[in-house]
């Protein structure tokens, strides 16, 4: 298995990209630190906002917004330093932790107007079931959601301009195509957070469209109608996660409270679903061979934080690959499942090429805690 | 008229699912369970998996990969990359593939389309014939080079003659542009043969899979589209159908 030579990350994370044994996320980094105008697209990013900017009596801009310390940088970002007037949107995630709750409330302390999206929950489930079994994605609408609801609120509020994030096709590797685009949209959404499978496909397991209504992204006629045009904030200045992070926290926004979550390598992401830090990342290492832990540890050595050893020891002494059994009873009680019917579905998923496994059977060999076998690590 | 079949093609990297262009540029694109689940949801006549680095590793792909998507896979299975004996082929098919496809070793040692066939039957021997186009013409393809000394016409009719069971021609000029299939090749190749060809490379939309269902093709094979627009196989039917084209 080829592990990028800069940083920890393997070929097998999905849409990434080699050359020259360089992963696309580290020549990125480059870019992002060497070769891209700052300041030039500052100037840019000003010529846009000035067309939407409002006098403070109504909303001009939409932040999607999950409670973590990326989306509330945004909303204060847009707010204090760009005078923007944001409704923050957030989408309900699977099962939110009590973590989670207290930093969207820290949002609204921060005096935010925040509309809060939980759509109809029986169906939710259903697709919480299809990701789980069919697509080795326990928080698959989740990752709709995050994206379909701003836009519906952008739709039905008619408020055109979206503030994203991170351009994560620039950050961590994608398509040349995309990682240049300024703007988040419909296809966007297919092709990068919905695993292949599409909205139309659950109809096929007795889901029915018109009971996931917050979950379509809406008709291109509507998004024409009100001009929706999402942007991504990391186009327009230097992202960095690690600064985020401390200005929130500056502010009153929580870590995690027990530290690391399990499989990750820092307390800061990822804390607003119970799901999502631990057994989505846990479904992500059994499919390609890598979690959460590599995903912050090669941030750390991009931003040039940490050297690729020190990431390497950090990833040894990291929880990566360990079941996270935290949550994981939660999981099985939401969706009416059994142990034998969660660890079946486990195996399933995982990849017979990266971990130890009988020669002759194929059966998964695991070690005493139940924990599968590398056959891998970056060296 | 038999039914004309939509099938998903995949490809693996030994490790992944990916996407290539022009048989190059590469997107990975995870898991190949995830993938074959989608394809069971959506109820496909057929699917093709091919590990396309296992000739050039000199491997055969991994047959627990295929233990594993066969096991709860309803659709026909078939699998290639780099296949060379029939010690090989009786793996798969123990494993749970239906039919395997033969590219590489097929031009090696013709003879071993023969051997395969005799002793599974040529109907789960696929012949796969990766296919450029040039000025108009259409090239054979292998190993990264244009095979120019081998007649693609020739080569077709002695891989029907040796005992194949189908044909999948792969359009290399046109994959993964999602700008149209070449209806000329896809119709040269059904009218020269007798028995069932696949095509596959550059499909754009539905509409153009129905455009070479209209050949003597028996199947389109198609990638790009699913992975990357909205377009799905049941959207292929239905335009075959718009056009009174037999399909599922
Ligand atoms: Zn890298």
């Amino acid at each position: 298995m080829q592990y990028c030579n800069k940083c920890i990350m393997p070929a097998t994370r999905p849409e990434q990209v080699f050359t020259d044994g360089i992963c696309d996320a580290c020549h990125s980094a480059v870019d992002k630190h060497d070769k891209i105008d700052w300041d030039q697209r500052s100037v840019e990013f000003e010529e846009i906002l000035s067309k939407y900017r409002g006098d403070g009596s109504r909303y001009d801009c939409i932040i999607p917004v999950s409670g973590g310390k990326d989306s509330c940088y945004q909303a204060i970002t847009m707010r204090d330093k760009y005078g923007m007037t944001p409704l923050c949107v957030t989408h309900t995630p699977c099962d939110l932790t009590e973590v989670g709750l207290k930093n969207l409330n820290f949002l609204r302390d921060q005096g935010f107007d925040l509309i809060q999206i939980s759509g109809n929950r029986k169906s939710y489930k259903e697709l919480v079931r299809i990701g789980f079994f069919k697509l080795g994605d326990c928080c698959w609408p989740e990752h709709i959601g995050i994206f379909t609801a701003p836009v519906r609120i952008a739709v039905n509020y008619k408020i055109p301009l979206l503030i994203w994030g991170e351009n994560s096709q620039f950050e961590y590797g994608g398509p040349a195509a995309k990682k240049e685009n300024n703007f988040l949209d419909r296809n966007w959404l297919e092709q990068f957070q919905m695993s292949g499978h599409r909205l139309s496909d659950v109809v096929h397991d007795g889901v029915e469209l018109n009971s996931i209504k917050t979950l379509l992204y809406p008709d291109d006629e509507e998004v024409n109608e009100v001009g929706v045009t999402g942007l991504f904030l990391g186009y327009f200045e230097k992202w960095d996660s690690k600064r985020n992070t401390d200005m929130c926290c500056s502010m009153g926004w929580n870590k995690n409270p027990d530290g690391p979550v399990e499989g990750a390598y820092n307390d800061f992401e990822n804390l607003d679903c119970k799901w999502i830090g631990g057994l989505h990342d846990y479904m992500k290492f059994i499919k390609y061979g890598y979690g959460r832990a590599t995903d912050q540890l090669c941030i750390e050595i991009r931003a040039g934080r940490m050297t690729r050893e020190e990431a390497v020891i950090a990833l040894r002494n990291s929880s990566e690959g360990q079941v996270p059994w935290k949550y994981i009873p939660d999981l099985m009680e939401y969706l009416n499942i059994t142990k034998e019917e969660f660890t079946g579905n486990l195996d399933r998923f995982t990849n017979k090429m990266i971990f130890e496994r009988d020669d002759e059977t194929g059966q998964l060999i695991k070690d005493e805690d139940g924990n599968l076998i590398r056959r891998f690590f970056p060296g | 008229m038999l039914r004309k079949r939509v099938i998903p093609i995949v490809l693996l990297d030994g490790f992944s699912v990916l996407k290539t262009v022009k048989f190059d540029v590469r997107r990975n694109l995870g898991s190949p369970v995830t993938v074959m689940r989608t394809y069971n949801t959506r109820n496909v006549d057929e699917l093709v998996l091919l590990d396309i680095d296992a000739s050039k590793q000199n491997r055969a792909i991994d047959k627990f990969t295929i233990q594993e998507i066969a096991q709860d896979c309803f659709m026909p299975l078939t699998v290639g990359g780099g296949i060379r004996s029939n010690d090989d082929i009786r793996e798969l098919l123990k494993r749970g593939a239906d039919k395997v496809a033969i590219n590489t070793q097929a031009l090696l040692k013709p003879a071993f389309i023969t051997e395969a066939a005799e002793e599974f039957g040529a109907q789960c021997i696929v012949v796969s014939i990766d296919v450029v186009e040039e000025d108009d013409k259409f090239y054979v393809y292998s190993n990264g080079t244009i095979q120019t000394e081998l007649n693609l016409l020739t080569w077709i009719k002695q891989v029907e003659a040796l005992g194949a069971g189908e044909i999948l021609i792969n359009n290399v000029t046109r994959d993964g542009s999602m700008e149209g299939a070449n209806v000329e090749l896809a119709d040269i190749v059904s009218k020269l043969v007798s028995i069932p060809v696949i095509y596959v490379g550059g499909v754009s939309s539905p509409e153009d899979a129905a455009a070479i269902a209209e050949t003597n093709v028996s199947a389109v094979g198609i990638a790009s589209i699913f992975h990357f627009t909205d377009a799905t196989p049941n959207d292929c039917r239905m335009a075959m159908k718009n056009k009174g084209i037999p399909a599922r």
